[in-house]
């Protein structure tokens, strides 16, 4: 009822007035009503207040008009071009590009000047989208494979970040500040660079518009007005692009408005490309103002929290909103799991993968390249608890990468893309900041806790589309998105606790004591032994609720199960190697790749590679960089990123071989 | 960075272990316990400065590069051995160092309990519920004196620290009383200030100079703002402690119009380890003398 009372244009004058409104109340603290007009255009320069005004406040909103018309206008046009209504310059990968172009340039110079920082921002956003784009291209544009590329690149480039940030966060305290979205202003020269930037670039895209519309409804009738539709997006794309880069570089991370706006303004009734382009600017440039408006209001209240960190949270939960409006196709742009020619795997299989294990684990727990002249019962006594504890956490991830990739029919599937680890991290750090860092116990619980709550969203957005692949990985973005922005808040705050904080998120193995090690290998053993229960299951669950039925299996309650068990799993591990690990990604897949397939024994290999990769994560951090060691999750988020994306295209040729034979 | 574990097995004799060494050759064995120089890794700043205060070079410091850049003086002897990160130094080469003694914050970073296992630990605290860092840090001085057997060099410096802290305050007394509002930038845009809590607000009692900032501070003392809290202090003296904010903002008109500056109440001050123990308090207030041209 109130959806159809709204127009776009009732929406934007609403969302533009609260937002003039909030602006005005933070305002009035400085200057008196009648005084305001004159404040803000002519200040008088003996009073602070005024000057402060004029100079700060002023440009900050106006920063804030243009830079949420640009980016909701950037993303309209990138929906478009993608045919993906959650395509935007933070899910295509473009602000964590930037931001981690941007902090290692940082590491390099003294001092960034704005047009160093843009540069940066701008090669790297550019080298994101190519990499997104290059594998995408080879899947057609498939909107899952574009969105979870954008994911994979995001997430890599910001593991990398995090490591820099783990070394220097005392010198890279300024990108942190604008990697979290700060929006105070000193002048008004974001001001002038925007609207240049903006008045350059925009009429260019504009240029499309007609174009665009077309290519928009389908390939073929682009061809058939001879448009090379590859061609075209590239150009846009290109041009979309450096806009964005340019504007994140100048203003910083401000993800989601471009994806907000853009859904809203389909909501309110903006069918066509050209309306949702107009409305969606309108009301981008409306609804930054709105959310900065929150921050600049509550700020006496809540302290300085970035803007930018405002719109990660929301656009995280309206993510979750829009998810309805991706079309459910029945035909999977993630293909489903598919029946493999061999049969069942042999013992061999079995065998060698545990005598790889067992190889990996002896190397490491016995290796003496920097502490030469130690006797090697004082370096077993420090390793076993790290290689157990890594051990451990590599088979919960594995199971539970299983037990997902079943459950969602999805063989992309994982905890860490399902964002139940993302989850699992933020209950670690509530648990972090309510109990400290003197016992493990707690941080375990606000593990589980996290990750199973998370996981619960999942499955209610999952019920409710049927358990269709797409949208349940579109749910484990936007957790992951959220996991992200409380970390950078909590960096950019300069507590000194941020550093053991990010060590905490990122998988530190290394401070593993016997008693956890011991837990962690009590609770992966249990989730081996309770794996077989679940055979029946595993094998008919991912068959579909008819055959599942038929077979007299109630697949609701079973899926429930099945994914209380991987929450709990993935808890546990998240706690010991961090969110972004991978490895219930891989372990699985690699698993299939040898030729396991069905049963308890696919498990059993899955866990057993598992093991090794997270064993050979912890050893790598431990020697990489000696004394410093980098957290294994880290290291196991190196290898996993580009595995999960060679994964992504090998499947997409064999997808493409077989429609095409 | 990786290149320090060679350094471990090759490095050259500093003085102090040649004399250790002569020491060894002349002296019969249980009297070296007594009288060599304690073996001592250290995993916090403000301890290591306080173990060089003492006269005594820790043979290992967490983040031993950094520690130059950052708490500039007193300076670690060239060879120090670099322990890995202080909220997790690498606990294996701790080990491999065998030192007498562990010196880490309570607190922060790893537990006290597992750093026992490695070697007797004293786990002091700076920043605890207190909020008195630099009383903390004074016993700090003390406990550690205890445990080297350096408790005489202790009270020299100690005592010799608080005369120069009262000939500083007696000095602060030709200062014009106005308050101190301690800031730093964290980039061209955000700022920290320096309140209760923190060592910086400790020193400025002691030497009888007010600060400023009366606002709420987190647990280390601090707190971050945009510009405009310094201007809700007009009557203060703004005290910068380097590097300076970049040239564009010292021109532009939101920094011109604060009282403050224009005032000309604006002193840059050398920059100094926030956070570190009684050496870095008493640098402090040495860059905040010459910093207010104190007589």
């Amino acid at each position: 009822m109130i959806l159809r009372l709204m127009t776009p244009a009732r929406l934007c004058v609403a969302t533009a007035l609260l937002a003039l409104a909030l602006y005005v109340a933070a305002m009035l603290g400085y200057a008196s009503w009648a005084r305001l007009p004159q404040a803000l255009l002519q200040p008088d320069a003996d009073i602070f207040g005024e000057v402060y005004l004029h100079f700060s406040l002023l440009p900050r909103l106006l920063v804030a008009i243009l830079a949420g018309a640009a980016l909701a206008f950037v993303g309209t046009i990138f929906q478009q071009i993608l045919k993906n209504p959650l395509a935007e310059p933070s899910t295509l990968g473009v602000m964590s590009g930037a931001q981690l172009a941007i902090t290692l340039l940082s590491l390099s110079v003294v001092s960034l000047t704005a047009f160093e920082r843009e540069m940066a921002g701008l090669a790297g956003g550019l080298a994101a989208v190519a990499i997104v784009i290059g594998l995408a291209t080879r899947a057609g544009f498939a909107p899952m494979t574009l969105l979870l590329c954008g994911m994979i690149i995001s997430f890599s480039a910001g593991s990398a970040s995090v490591i820099l940030a783990l070394f220097h966060h005392e010198y890279l305290r300024s990108v942190f500040i604008w990697g979290s979205g700060s929006l105070i202003q000193n002048d008004f020269s974001n001001v002038a660079a925007l609207t240049v930037r903006m008045i350059l670039l925009m009429p260019l895209l504009l240029l499309f518009v007609r174009p665009l519309a077309i290519a928009g409804l389908d390939d073929a009738s682009a061809r058939s007005l001879g448009l090379s539709p590859n061609g075209l997006r590239l150009v846009v794309l290109l041009i979309a692009t450096v806009l964005s880069a340019t504007i994140v570089a100048r203003v910083g991370v401000i993800a989601f408005v471009g994806l907000a706006a853009s859904n809203i303004a389909r909501l309110a009734g903006a069918r066509t490309f050209r309306l949702r382009l107009l409305w969606a600017t309108i009301l981008g440039a409306a609804l930054l103002p709105l959310a900065d408006g929150l921050v600049l209001v509550s700020a006496p209240v809540l302290g300085d929290i970035p803007t930018g960190t405002v719109t990660a949270i929301t656009g995280a939960v309206l993510m979750l909103v829009f998810l309805k409006a991706i079309p459910a196709s029945p035909a999977q742009d993630m293909q489903t799991a598919r029946p493999h020619p061999r049969t069942a795997v042999a013992r061999r299989t079995l065998t060698i993968c545990l005598i790889a294990a067992c190889v990996v684990a002896l190397i490491s727990l016995s290796e003496q390249f920097f502490i030469r002249g130690v006797d090697l019962s004082t370096v077993l006594a420090g390793r076993w608890p790290r290689v157990l504890t890594s051990a451990g956490a590599g088979v919960m991830l594995a199971l539970a990468g299983g037990v997902t990739q079943a459950i969602t029919r999805n063989p992309m599937a994982s905890p860490e893309g399902l964002g139940v680890s993302g989850g699992a991290g933020l209950g670690i750090i509530a648990a972090f900041f309510l109990g400290g860092m003197a016992s493990p116990l707690m941080p375990l619980l606000g593990g589980i806790l996290g990750a199973t709550i998370s996981f619960g969203l999942v499955i209610l957005v999952a019920r409710r589309r049927n358990y269709a692949p797409a949208p349940v990985l579109l749910t484990g973005i936007a957790i992951g998105t959220l996991a992200t922005a409380v970390i950078s808040l909590i960096v950019a705050s300069g507590d000194p606790r941020a550093s053991y904080i990010l060590a905490w998120t990122m998988g530190p193995t290394f401070r593993a004591t016997g008693i956890v090690a011991i837990i962690a290998a009590v609770i992966a053993f249990l989730g081996l032994a309770i794996s077989p229960l679940f055979r029946r299951w595993l094998e008919v669950v991912p068959l579909g609720d008819g055959v599942a039925k038929a077979l007299g299996i109630r697949p609701g309650r079973a899926r429930a199960v099945l994914l209380l068990f991987a929450a709990t799993l993935t808890g546990a591990a998240t706690m010991i190697v961090g969110p972004l690990s991978f490895v219930g990604l891989m372990a699985p897949h690699i698993a299939r790749e040898i030729g396991a397939r069905g049963g308890t024994r696919t498990l059993l290999v899955s866990a057993t590679i598992g093991a090794s990769l997270m064993v050979s994560a912890d050893w790598l951090g431990r020697i990489a960089d000696f004394p410093y060691e980098i957290p294994a999750g880290v290291i196991a988020a190196f290898i996993g990123g580009p595995y999960f994306l060679w994964a992504i295209f090998s499947q997409n040729r064999s997808v493409a071989r077989n429609t095409s034979s | 960075m990786s290149v320090s574990g060679t350094n471990i097995d090759n490095h050259t004799l500093t003085r102090r272990q040649f004399a250790a060494a002569l020491a060894a050759f002349v002296l019969p064995s249980p009297l070296i316990a007594a009288s060599a120089t304690p073996k001592i890794a250290v995993l916090d700043w403000g301890w290591a400065e306080s173990l060089l205060a003492l006269q005594i070079a820790p043979l290992a410091v967490a983040e031993a590069p950094l520690y130059g850049d950052r708490v500039v003086e007193p300076a670690l002897p060239a060879g120090t051995i670099d322990l890995g990160l202080r909220s997790w130094p690498n606990m294996e080469l701790l080990r491999k160092i065998k030192p007498d003694l562990i010196l880490s914050q309570a607190g922060y970073g790893v537990s006290e309990s597992r750093l026992n296992e490695i070697a007797p630990t004293l786990a002091l605290p700076l920043y605890s519920s207190a909020r008195q860092p630099l009383q903390a840090a004074e016993h700090a001085i003390r406990e550690i004196a205890a445990r080297t057997g350096r408790q005489a060099i202790a009270e020299d410096y100690l005592q010799k620290s608080h005369a120069r802290l009262d000939a500083i305050g007696r000095e602060a007394k030709s200062y014009d009383g106005r308050p101190l509002l301690i800031i730093k930038f964290a980039d061209d845009r955000v700022i920290d200030i320096y309140g209760a809590g923190g060592l910086f607000d400790d020193v400025l009692k002691r030497i009888g100079i007010a600060n400023a900032w009366d606002g709420p501070t987190n647990n280390w003392g601090f707190a971050t703002s945009g510009l405009e809290a310094i201007a809700r202090y007009p009557e203060a003296r703004l005290a910068i402690i380097e590097p300076a904010p970049p040239g564009t903002l010292l021109q532009s008109a939101l920094w011109q119009a604060l009282p403050a500056v224009r005032a000309g109440r604006v002193t840059m001050i050398l920059p100094t380890w926030v956070f570190g123990g009684f050496p870095s308090a008493m640098r402090f207030a040495e860059v905040l003398k010459s910093g207010l041209a104190l007589a």
